[in-house]
């Protein structure tokens, strides 16, 4: 059905390849899975599946082959593939063209002649499977993130399109909806093809694809994910579970069998690594905090009581539309009027007059904070404003560019990244001067292993250094990644806060706030009944035998 | 907090037809471009700020209120000295104030804000689909219908934009919000540049989104079912032909 043969792409302007020799062959109703780090040409390649390149964006140099239904893309005029191919765009936020959920649904069907009442079906069913009928008469301005990617990807799918190409859909969903999206183009009847940084998801696959500098190198069936060394080496890593395990292992049970057989539990180990902390004065005190957003019927937000120590590192975790944004503009000073409650920073309430500028929030989305035309001005920004000196300012953004690894991006539009960097651009312009409490939400999406972990490195250290953490994050393993306590949201309330290792192993609890252990911690569980919660973890307490 | 008046709810104004909108919404024009009256045209005001109310929608009454009140009071001043009559009944220097100025200038303004507050109320109950939508109805083609609202769509892809830069730059400790009037201006203005550029960029996008949801100007769609004109909807039809009618007849009697 699709056929790419030696395929190479280059942007105007640029010297190198974003494809470099991409061969591939889709067959009618195949599920395939094709991940790859920040800058492997997965945006490209799915531009290029879609016809969007070069049909509507053709300003690059293409050679090689690529056929649809055996004809040549640029042979086809984009309307004859609209309602055919549907791709849903890296930046989903820009693709959504209307004002409420409702329309946005019916908007793609309508198009391709459809009745109102066809399109409608369509919407109400799947927006029944996917459990957001509540969502479909709400404005989309006002829907949370995750719940403008859900809109997004039905959008697409009321469409009934025979290829559905997804560039990572599930960055923004909580790990239910992540498994209720993929549960449900499971069973989407037509090809389809999903981008993503890593293999987490392998299950929901028939072919699973490995693409590297702007190359598909391996592939083959679910075992690919298991394939640590390998995944290592083009940057996306394996699952934790098989890297524990090492290697590919079908179910939970056979993982663990070969971890017992392997390796070695040490109790002393374990026992000195979970004795809780004595946790430092609060820096930030939550008190009975409520918000609605103006014409709002029901509180984003209703009674929540939390601290923030100072110092610590905290991971705040739940459901897509939860509130963990709106709890975190709040505390960062972006939203000044919450209408009950009290907030204390440092013993002080900051009710109406937090200067803010003190909490550095870094946002969910990045388009939505970067504004200057390069990226050293972006940087830039908050010292400048702060009046620092121009010596001072050029030596303190190029240390962090370097440390971001942005350098070569230093005069460049950020807005003409690749989302990943784009993403770094937002925390550098943040981080550059060094709040005392720093707010991340949501930092990790759409940046893959080893930006990942430069990431993090950064932010330990500016954590050992004495400032404050918090991350919101829908990645289980980077929530048990980041410190020692976890802040628990499910309906604007809170669910749970303090230990993490408490927290996950309480399954109720866990389940409560929506949220799912890793597979790694399932394995320890069932191991011995103790929880560990990282790779990290994992390699202190077992021992090879 | 969204940047457009439109909020999606569930009021009698809400649920008329699109087509009853924008026929209202041409009548109240025609109201408050024809009526000469300033008793007329402060009953015409009272009546649109209370449908404000009753369409739940004083918050974009709120919003633009201060706007409005503004405008108001330059057309009064302007038209107060510009007005052109027979009779002197001041005059200092080159400035002359005729018989009469008050009236007019204060029609004028009167007039000026039924227009603009007919256009609010209309932005705050019909969705930029509601007029597309409506033009598709009375037969206009699609890709016409969609170019018109594609400007309302802009504006928001603008307001947006403009919104997200002012929150980005507070987080950063820059409050453009901060000091006097002035001084607010003064900070606004380097916001214009990026503004501008990040509007074009999101714009772009938004071209690129329609297409990729199978929108094409030339493409046909069937509206059947999506909207019922009721009984109701002729009522306000009928009463705002009336309201008009006799609008006219008094500014020609
Ligand atoms: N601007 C807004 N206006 C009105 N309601 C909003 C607005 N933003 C969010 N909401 C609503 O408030 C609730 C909390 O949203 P919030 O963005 O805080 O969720 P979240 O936990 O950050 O979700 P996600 O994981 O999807 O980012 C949701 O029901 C959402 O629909
Ligand atoms: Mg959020």
């Amino acid at each position: 059905m699709i056929e790419l043969s030696a395929l190479k792409y280059k942007y105007k302007n640029n010297l190198s390849y974003a494809l470099n020799g991409v061969n591939l062959s889709i067959n009618s109703g195949e599920k395939i899975l094709i991940a790859g780090k920040n800058g492997a040409g997965k945006t490209t390649l799915s531009k290029i599946l879609a016809g969007i390149i070069p049909l509507l964006e053709g300003h690059g140099a293409m050679e090689g082959e690529a056929l649809y239904n055996s004809r040549p893309y640029s042979g086809y005029i984009y309307g004859e593939l609209r309602g055919k191919i549907s791709l849903l765009f890296q930046d989903f936020e820009g693709q959504i063209v209307s004002t409420t959920v409702k329309e946005e649904l019916v908007f793609y069907p309508m198009n391709l002649g459809r009745t109102y009442g066809e399109s409608l079906g369509a919407a109400k069913g799947l927006a029944a499977d996917f459990g957001i009928s509540g969502l479909l008469d709400r404005n989309i301005a006002e829907l949370s993130g995750g719940e403008k990617q859900k809109t997004a990807i039905l959008s697409l799918m009321t469409a009934r399109p025979e290829i559905l190409i997804l560039d990572e859909p599930l960055t923004d969903l909580d790990p239910y909806s992540q498994e209720a999206a993929l549960e449900m183009i499971k069973n989407f009847k037509g090809t389809l093809i999903v981008f993503e940084q890593s293999v987490d998801c392998y299950e929901y696959f028939d072919r699973i694809l490995i693409m590297k500098d702007g190359a598909l190198i391996s592939g083959g069936g679910k075992e690919t994910a298991g394939e640590v060394l390998s995944l290592d080496e083009s940057g996306i890593g394996a699952p934790e579970i098989f890297r524990a395990a090492g290697g590919y292992f079908p179910s939970l049970k056979s993982a663990c069998g070969a971890i017992e057989k392997n390796y070695i539990f040490d109790a002393e180990k374990y026992s000195r690594m979970s004795a809780e902390k004595i946790s430092p004065a609060a820096i930030i005190q939550v008190k009975n905090l409520s918000f609605a957003y103006p014409g709002a019927p029901e509180n984003a937000l209703s009674g929540v009581s939390f601290e923030i120590k100072k110092g610590e590192f905290l991971a705040v975790v739940g459901a897509n539309g939860s509130g963990k944004t709106t709890l975190m503009k709040i505390i960062a000073g972006i939203y000044p009027d919450f209408s009950g409650g009290e907030i204390y920073y440092n013993g002080v309430s900051i009710r109406r007059q937090m200067a803010p500028g003190r909490a550095g929030y870094v946002y969910q989305n990045p388009d939505n904070q970067i504004f200057s035309e390069t990226v050293f001005d972006e940087i830039a920004f908050a010292l400048r404003v702060k009046g620092a000196a121009e010596s001072g300012v050029r030596e303190k953004v190029n240390a962090i560019m370097k440390t971001f690894g942005l350098t070569d991006c230093s005069g460049a539009d950020p807005f003409s990244l690749p989302k990943g960097d784009r993403q770094k651009v937002a925390c550098a312009s943040v981080l550059v001067t060094e709040p005392q409490v720093i707010i991340l939400d949501e930092p990790t999406t759409g940046l893959d292993r080893n930006s990942y972990d430069a990431l993090m490195e950064i932010i330990r250290d500016l954590n050992s250094r004495g400032r404050t953490i918090v991350a919101i994050t829908h990645s289980m393993e980077a929530a048990a990644g980041f410190g020692d306590r976890i802040l628990a949201l499910s309906g604007g309330r809170v669910v749970y806060e303090g230990d993490k290792k408490k927290f996950f192993r309480d399954g109720a609890l866990v389940k409560a706030a929506n949220v799912k252990p890793t597979g790694l911690m399932e394995a320890s569980m069932e191991l011995n009944g103790n929880i560990l919660l990282n790779y990290g973890e994992f390699a202190q307490c077992w021992r090879k035998k | 907090m969204s940047y457009f008046f439109y909020k999606k709810q569930d009021t009698f104004l809400h649920r008329l037809d699109p087509r009853t909108k924008i026929v209202s919404l041409l009548l109240l024009f025609t109201i408050a471009a024809a009526t000469r009256e300033i008793y007329i045209q402060i009953v015409f005001m009272l009546s649109l700020i209370a449908l404000f109310f009753a369409s739940r929608s004083t918050g974009s009454l709120r919003r633009m209120g201060t706007l409005f009140g503004t405008i108001a009071f330059m057309t009064f001043i302007l038209w107060l000295f510009f007005y052109d009559g027979r009779v002197k009944m001041f005059s200092a220097g080159p400035v002359v104030i005729y018989k009469g100025a008050f009236y007019f200038s204060a029609l004028f303004a009167l007039r000026f804000v039924n227009l603009l507050l007919s256009g609010l109320l209309f932005l705050s109950v019909a969705s930029i689909e509601d007029f597309s939508d409506s033009l598709v109805l009375f037969g206009v083609p699609y890709g016409v219908a969609f170019t018109f609202s594609l400007s309302f769509r802009l504006v928001t892809v603008f307001a947006t934009a403009g919104s997200a830069i002012v929150e980005a730059q507070k987080v950063r400790g820059n409050d453009p919000d901060r000091g006097g009037i002035l001084s607010r201006i003064r900070s606004y203005v380097p916001l214009l540049i990026p503004l501008i550029i990040n509007g074009i960029k999101k714009a772009e996008i938004l071209t690129l989104a329609l297409e990729s949801k199978g929108f094409s100007p030339g493409n046909k769609i069937n509206l059947k079912g999506k909207y019922k004109f009721t009984a109701y909807d002729a009522l306000v039809i009928c009463a705002m032909f009336a309201l008009s009618a006799a609008a006219i007849a008094a500014a020609l009697a």
